[in-house]
């Protein structure tokens, strides 16, 4: 049994006959904040989805406090403190701020749920703002800091974020980061998947870079920022 | 629940109770000269408006998109009526005690059991494997199981097969289709407004989003194909003891479209949407009557006007029971 919150060890997963992960390894201790960077098509979004269920591992396996979650259905995998920000947002489109957040704290109580709201709305202003407003019409940013706060909703103690910086104007980046930040300084352990390398190292503990399903490189984000290889490949310098 | 709602049930009991006897003075023995006619139409109208606000729960609200509801209105109305023809007499002797009136009423009321059971069963055997996938699926699966059900009807000679079911005693009317209609429009719109309404909504807005937030997707998306087709069934039972007679024509993917463009008309995912586009698909082919055989073409053209001029549905997301809820 490991002592990190999250360990993968050699996984991999198909796409029908393409394989998307190969003999992944990862682990994610308590409290910390690690960045999975790489290319389009690196793997990264499929490893957030193995992790919760969405896709299965032909082989390896994905402990969380101990605990394999390789036969646990999605639902249940939310249940023991994981939650995903999916890529893209995922928003109820046509519910409100409110119903949106109301809907992450499905598996809370009303006090829970009334905590969480007073949280996510201490740490995302505007949403509080645009409270009854329907999501599906706000902006890029502001749905990703309502899919950020419908994922806090649940409590998890994990929580897995599918490139939050994706076609979010820059000022707002900036302040999803920096909430990212704060949610850490929180206690909760963060996973985030991110293209944008730059950024990522710059609010992570650790890091690892994927290349076609397979982990090339791991370390501190401080060591790989610095690093020859990371900066020509994904900091574009030379 | 105070004990104030459910003084709302025998009130409700009494409207409709009134309302039948004001149908029979008026429409059927009275002075109105197309009197039957325009009953005919209002029972259909009730009984469209149940499989609307069923359909709807499962396309709208759950946004799973089932084109086989008419199967379900099949097996409901073809297991009712087996009850009644065949467990009549034995029920009505054992009944004997019972004025009969009261005889005929507690037969009804078992034939929908068993048509709401056998419906709820052939849901849950529908929805069971085809609701575990996301996508078309669902709807392939469900227009295949509403011409089995058709098929397997048509060669079942104790109900008639292709001569159709007769010997239906005539048990539903006005009290009992719109005791129906009142139970579906309650019961749908209570179970929407719940968490698990809530829940289902943000199914259908995004199912991956639901899944990691702790919501037992397929669960929830088959117990809301069960309860639609539970109410699938009992309009079947309602339509078989009125119309005393079924034949399979009655329930074609024809049927299931119609029903379909009851709840687009209205907008889908509102509830009073559904009612009134159930309402419009069973009177504007009736308006057009006159036109005789230009009936279909004027009704097909009003549906493609709505349509072009009104793509959200006539109420869109509008509710007129409740507040503002979100279609699609």
């Amino acid at each position: 049994m490991s002592d990190h919150l999250l360990s993968l060890r050699r996984v991999s997963c198909n796409y029908g006959a393409v394989q998307a992960l190969n003999d992944v390894h990862l682990k994610v201790d308590a409290g910390e904040i690690v960045t999975l960077i790489g290319a389009n098509g690196a793997g990264k979004s499929t490893t957030l989805k193995a992790i919760v269920g969405l896709l299965r591992p032909e082989a390896g396996e994905i402990l969380f406090e101990g605990n394999s979650l390789l036969r646990i259905p999605t639902h249940k995998i939310a249940a023991m403190g994981i939650a995903l920000v999916p890529e893209g947002r995922a928003v109820f489109a046509n519910l409100s701020v409110l119903e949106n957040l109301e809907m992450g704290g499905y598996l809370r109580n009303t006090a829970e749920i009334r905590q969480g709201l007073e949280y996510v709305f201490a740490l995302f202003p505007r949403l509080q703002e645009r409270i009854k407003q329907v999501a599906g019409t706000l902006s890029g940013g502001e749905q990703q800091m309502l899919a950020i706060g419908r994922a806090l909703m649940a409590k998890p103690r994990l929580l897995l974020l599918d490139e939050p910086s994706l076609g979010i104007a820059p000022l707002l980046v900036k302040s999803i980061y920096e909430a990212i930040d704060a949610i850490n300084r929180e206690g909760v352990t963060i996973l985030v998947v991110e293209q944008n390398a730059h950024l990522a190292l710059k609010h992570s503990h650790r890091a690892y870079v994927l290349e076609t399903g397979r982990v090339v490189m791991e370390g501190s984000s401080r060591e790989l920022e610095n690093d020859p290889r990371v900066k020509e490949a994904y900091l574009g310098e030379v | 629940m105070s004990l104030k709602r459910w003084l709302y049930i025998p009130v409700i009991l009494i409207v409709l109770g009134l309302l039948q006897w004001a149908c029979s003075a008026l429409l059927l023995d009275g002075p109105i000269r197309q009197g039957p006619y325009y009953y005919q139409i209002l029972i259909l109208a009730g009984i469209n408006i149940i499989l609307a606000v069923s359909l709807n729960l499962t396309n709208g609200v759950a946004g799973q998109f089932s084109i086989g509801h008419a199967g379900f209105f099949a097996v409901g109305a073809y297991v009712a009526a087996c009850i009644s023809v065949y467990g009549g007499p034995g029920i009505h002797s054992l009944l004997g005690f019972m004025p009969g009136d009261a005889q005929g009423a507690a037969l009804l009321v078992l034939a929908m059991i068993g048509g709401v059971l056998a419906a709820a069963l052939a849901g849950l055997v529908v929805g069971i494997p085809s609701l575990r996938l996301r996508g078309d699926y669902l709807a392939i699966v469900t227009l295949g199981f509403g011409e089995i059900i058709r098929v397997l009807i048509l060669n079942i000679e104790a109900v008639g097969g292709a001569r159709g079911f007769i010997g239906i005693p005539k048990l539903s009317n006005f009290f009992w289709v719109f005791g129906g209609v009142v139970a579906a429009i309650l019961i749908i719109r209570n179970l929407t407004r719940s968490g698990y309404g809530r829940a289902l909504l943000s199914i259908r807005e995004d199912e991956i989003a639901a899944q990691a937030m702790g919501i037992p997707v397929t669960r929830y998306k088959v117990m809301a194909f069960v309860i639609s087709a539970a109410f699938a069934g009992m309009a079947g039972a309602l339509f078989g003891h009125f119309t005393m007679y079924l034949h399979t024509n009655s329930f074609t993917f024809v049927k299931s479209f119609e029903i379909i463009i009851m709840i687009a008309l209205g907008g889908l995912g509102s509830l009073s949407g559904a009612v009134l586009g159930a309402i419009v698909i069973t009177v504007l082919p009736e308006l057009f009557r006159e036109f005789s055989e230009y009936r279909m073409v004027i009704y097909s053209l009003a549906l493609i006007l709505i349509m072009i001029f009104r793509p959200q549905g006539l109420l869109g997301n509008a509710s007129l029971l409740g507040r503002k809820r979100g279609g699609k």
